[in-house]
């Protein structure tokens, strides 16, 4: 039998034909090359970083500008080094990986508890979907950033000791926010899809057939969710990006010595701005262009998907 | 769904939102310039505008900032005040004469000095504003109370000590204590002092305007106005000074002193002082109770190259006592540090029983250069062995309590015109902020020599001997001791900046 005609080799050709559609449009072939080469840093940044160490000081060169003026010509260090004596082209390389982590994670925690929330909701139906969707409604009233901050505040308070599992809960409390925060809307968005599928043929013939409910939701409802839920979810994954910066930016889930772009971008504001513009320059521009990127991205996705429709 | 022919008021609805936007951009722009109207942008002759942070209160027991301090000190005196070098300066006590025994003090009350309603001064509003701290029982009511205070003969002050202490004059120039009129109501509101400058208008949040005191004992200010503007940070201060909406602003961060050195419109002053940064590690408990787990901390840090990154070569390198430069003789000059070697550090530490290095917590507080101070010394402690994690503290809550009982941990200390307070609170044994828990036989010793005894050699020779035994062992690293700033416009001089910034004196500029 042909490789291809296998499940799994179907599955991989639908794959690659729908990184080809990605591709074929050149504002999501953009996007998509950005996210793909931050991918890239994130998982192989330390390799990368000339200086793995992101609070290395020993180089005695600090306030050392990109393009060096005196003497003309581009400086040993291609993003500068900060005041501190710290390399910033590998703190921002070094910093990807951290964004990617609590982003990525946080997001996929999201879509995971928003998906079965959703389906749950949609499926139920009745004072189960009313009684959740007003709760829904409140939390999503808040502004992101605001409720972020309140369950920062909440989860950071509580004393835990150290070592068990819920101090490094308390310790990735972004991670935990971004989860927390998005599971609504990602709720919200698979509840609706999930009212449309609910109505076809298919899933009243597995009722019929008897079939219990989490098979139909995860089996027969669910396949139908998955392409308006990736474009969901690459949706929230540019959100989340923007939230841990804003978050880093404030402090929190950041250290001194951590390269977090967010907390970056701060610590170099105000008089330490006259002194190196650059420290703050690029890890704005990182967050803007993988911002930019994976928006990009997921346009082109929901292109896809929607034609697929 | 658009009507075209929508109408709101008599226009159409496209020019009304244009208007409406005009209207409302107008309205917040003037809302936001508000603080500001009123303010030229250029400078009056004889008045000068001083950039400040907004004070909180105004009352002199509670009173503690640079702009709170600053206009009290603008519109009162102090029986004495410091100079730059921290020597006392004959203020509304013209002279002092010491007894043999050190135990009498008796200070001579100007006679020449009037509150601003006209009356003259006496050694009654001398007594009364001292008995009113003391019966408010903050910090002055600390300084003063071991000592009893008369009247004498022809408008003296006589002050009965219980044991001599050297210091004490210093207690005299404290910032809170101003001298009021004896009697005075609605103190923190209303201000009748002595000071240079008469209070002509308060607007909270906004500005300060005074005018020139011309009777003044010490002879008419040169400016015939000075204006205090606040400002909510301190970056709008440096934006003002640099636009010219400010002549004078004192206290700026390292950074932007830098940025105004190199500028010739600017005249940057600093002056070193005896505020300092410290780490200090808990000396009563595991690891900091081995004296060679402190050591192999002293010799993982380069003081050096910390002054240099965080202060910007800008005060001076410290030698892990609260004494430096700006106390002249007393400083260790000549007593070399150790150099940085973080090989020998590691040593140490596996011969105290780590020979894995430390894994601890550095307790910082998060606001100014301390952040900075904890990456750098992670950095430089991490080759050694020590590997700290940085957990940032709200200040606040940080000196609430944390500072008193986290193991590791970094702190600031204010800038004192002598360094016995410093070894009276925070390094005898059992001292009120003593937060490394330090307690040492020999130094308590010496501390108890230094803080009683009136000859010069024997003090100099004690305070030499504890910053040798807490350069060799203590519990403290101090790698630097931070600077005063001040930045004035084109055309003002004659300013002395104090190293407490409010205790900067104004009658003496002159503007051009």
């Amino acid at each position: 039998m042909n490789n291809l005609q296998t499940t799994s080799g179907r599955q991989i050709k639908a794959m690659l034909k729908f990184f080809r559609d990605l591709m074929s449009q050149p504002l999501s072939a953009i996007g998509t090359v950005i996210v793909l080469f931050f991918l890239f840093l994130a998982i192989f940044g330390t390799q990368l970083a000339p200086y793995p160490n992101p609070n290395d000081q020993s180089h005695d060169v600090r306030l050392e500008p990109t393009i060096n003026i005196t003497k003309l010509q581009l400086g040993d260090y291609p993003f500068g080094t900060d005041r501190l004596g710290r390399d910033v082209f590998s703190r921002v390389i070094l910093g990807t990986s951290s964004i990617f982590r609590t982003a990525g994670l946080g997001t996929l925690i999201a879509v995971i508890f928003g998906t079965i929330l959703g389906l749950f909701m949609g499926y139920s139906g009745g004072l189960i979907d009313e009684i959740l969707g007003r709760i829904i409604d409140a939390m999503l009233a808040l502004p992101a950033l605001l409720l972020a901050l309140v369950l920062i505040g909440i989860v950071q308070n509580l004393d835990f000791e150290p070592g068990t599992w819920q101090s490094s809960l308390g310790d990735n409390a972004v991670l935990l926010v971004i989860a927390i925060l998005y599971v609504p809307i990602v709720a919200r968005v698979v509840r609706s899809t999930t009212l449309d599928i609910k109505t076809r043929e298919f899933v009243e013939a597995a009722i019929i057939r008897g079939e219990n409910a989490s098979y139909i939701m995860f089996r027969e409802i669910l396949p139908s969710v998955i392409p308006s839920l990736v474009v969901e979810a690459s949706l929230r994954f540019s959100y989340a990006i923007f939230l841990v910066a804003s978050l880093g930016f404030l402090g929190f889930g950041a250290s001194p010595t951590s390269p977090d772009w967010g907390y970056m971008v701060n610590d170099n504001r105000g008089g330490f701005y006259a002194l190196t513009p650059w420290a703050l320059e690029y890890p704005a521009m990182a967050i803007a262009l993988l911002v930019i990127g994976v928006n990009l991205m997921s346009d082109g996705i929901k292109r896809i998907v929607q034609k697929g429709d | 769904m658009s009507n075209k022919n929508s109408q709101i008021a008599g226009l159409s609805r496209r020019n009304f939102l244009k208007i409406f936007a005009a209207g409302a951009a107008g309205t917040v722009g003037s809302i936001a310039l508000g603080p500001l109207a009123g303010i030229t942008g250029a400078q009056e002759p004889g008045t000068l505008r001083v950039a400040w942070l907004t004070p909180a209160t105004l009352d002199p027991r509670s009173a503690s900032g640079d702009s709170e301090i600053a206009l009290l000190n603008a519109v009162y005196d102090y029986l004495i005040n410091t100079d730059s070098a921290s020597n006392l300066v004959p203020a509304l006590a013209s002279s002092w004469e010491v007894s043999e025994d050190g135990l009498t003090y008796t200070l001579q009350i100007r006679e020449d000095a009037t509150f601003h309603d006209g009356s003259a001064l006496t050694v009654d509003d001398v007594l009364w504003t001292i008995n009113w701290h003391i019966e408010a029982e903050g910090t002055v009511a600390g300084l003063l109370s071991s000592a009893t205070f008369e009247a004498g003969e022809g408008n003296t002050l006589v002050i009965t000590l219980a044991e001599t202490n050297p210091d004490f004059l210093f207690n005299l120039t404290d910032n809170k204590l101003v001298i009021l009129k004896s009697g005075a109501e609605a103190i923190g509101e209303e201000f009748n002092g002595t000071g240079a400058f008469v209070l002509e208008e308060y607007l909270p949040g906004s500005r300060a305007t005074f005018t020139a005191n011309e009777s003044y004992w010490d002879g008419a200010p040169s400016i015939s106005r000075l204006e205090f503007i606040f400002f909510d940070d301190q970056q709008a201060g440096i934006a003002a000074i640099q636009g010219g909406s400010a002549d004078v602003i004192l206290r700026l961060d390292n950074a932007s002193f830098l940025g105004f050195s190199g500028d010739t419109n600017f005249t940057a002053t600093d002056i070193p002082t005896s505020g300092h940064h410290l780490v200090r590690i808990r000396a009563d408990i595991e690891p900091g109770n081995d004296v060679r787990v402190r050591q192999a901390f002293k010799l993982a840090t380069d003081r050096q190259a910390i002054w240099e990154r965080i202060q910007l070569g800008f005060g001076a390198v410290g030698k892990d006592s609260p004494i430096g430069p700006a106390f002249g003789a007393y400083f260790i000059d000549d007593v070399a540090v150790p150099p940085r070697d973080a090989a020998a550090a590691a040593i140490l530490l596996e011969e105290a029983g780590y020979p894995d290095g430390l894994d601890m917590t550095l307790h910082v507080p998060n606001s100014g250069n301390f952040p900075d101070l904890a990456a750098t010394l992670a950095a430089q402690w991490e080759e050694a062995g020590i590997r700290v994690e940085i957990q940032l503290e709200d200040e606040n809550a940080y000196y609430a309590e944390d500072w008193l009982t986290t193991t590791l941990g970094v702190t600031g200390w204010g800038a004192r015109p002598f360094p016995q307070f410093y070894f009276d609170v925070a390094y005898e044994s059992g001292s009120v902020w003593n937060e490394s828990h330090y307690s040492n036989d020999r130094v308590d010793e010496l501390i108890a020599i230094a803080r009683t005894s009136v000859d010069q050699e024997e003090r100099t020779a004690a305070y030499r001997e504890i910053q040798q035994i807490m350069l060799d062992e203590g519990p403290i690293i101090v790698p630097y001791f931070f600077a005063q700033f001040m930045v004035t416009g084109a055309g003002v001089e004659g300013l002395e900046l104090q190293p407490f910034a409010g205790r900067t004196r104004f009658n003496t500029a002159v503007v051009s």
